[in-house]
């Protein structure tokens, strides 16, 4: 493997998202925008649904904006952001 | 087929009736254990706000429900809530459900669970693989069986 090689990978972050329960590693650019692990995320678990409603947060429950860079979220090796409705909910 | 205990159907009304105290709708989350498609073992009730015409759940309680799901290995199978008169789902149940994905249920209990404890008059929907909700016969799809 080269050294370049070697270099992107460790700069890749290394992420976990939870669905529901269901959790599943993702390895994103700290480049790649929030919206965009949101929506490959939403690929992973087959989600079918209300997609444009699902947001991912943080596990203080702050939101990880679409149009931000992961980046820029000093995210922990391995943390969890959890992928959901901002409020479950229902009206009669 | 969801298999329900007779003992998590009527914890599940007590919640509602204690809870919404026939003024307001309410929200419980019926679990089971992980690779396990069908069973329900437990009850839980959301931190939520309500009023006589809707409901909406706390996000940092769902956030530690998720998490607690994938540490306990343990699965979300259906959402059940109150409505003040008849039961159905609204455009809103559709919408905001806690899941969105194929084969998750979300069961109507009518009369903010004041009468019989039973599937009597409850409405059940069930997500179809395009993602809209299906009206499904309940009998068909919940087994209530005696015990805890």
């Amino acid at each position: 493997m080269s050294s370049k090689v070697e270099q992107k990978q460790n700069k890749k972050l290394k992420v976990r998202v939870n669905y529901g329960g269901r959790e599943h590693p993702f390895h994103p650019e700290p480049e790649e925008l929030a919206g965009a692990l949101r929506e490959e995320a939403m690929d992973f678990f087959g989600i079918v649904a209300d997609r444009e409603q699902l947001r991912l947060y943080r596990s203080d429950n702050s939101e990880l904006a679409d149009g931000t860079a992961l980046g820029a979220y000093d995210l922990a090796k391995d943390e969890v952001l959890i992928l959901r409705q901002p409020q479950g909910g229902g009206r009669c | 087929m969801l298999r329900v205990s007779t003992k998590i159907l009527s914890d599940s009304f007590e919640v509602f009736r204690s809870c919404g105290g026939g003024r307001a709708e309410c929200v419980a989350y019926w679990l089971g254990p992980g690779g396990e498609d069908t069973l329900v073992d437990q009850v839980v009730h959301p931190r939520h706000s309500a009023h006589a015409g809707g409901y909406d759940v706390d996000g940092s309680w769902q956030n530690e429900l998720w998490l607690r799901l994938a540490r306990e290995d343990r699965r979300l199978l259906a959402q059940v809530h109150t409505h003040p008169g008849e039961a159905y789902h609204s455009h809103r149940d559709d919408e905001m459900a806690a899941l969105q994905t194929p084969g998750f249920f979300s069961l109507v209990v009518p009369d903010f669970a004041l009468g019989e404890i039973s599937l009597r008059g409850t409405y059940l929907a069930e997500r179809a693989g395009d993602g809209r909700w299906l009206a499904v016969d309940t009998t068909k799809r919940i087994a209530i069986e005696s015990g805890s």
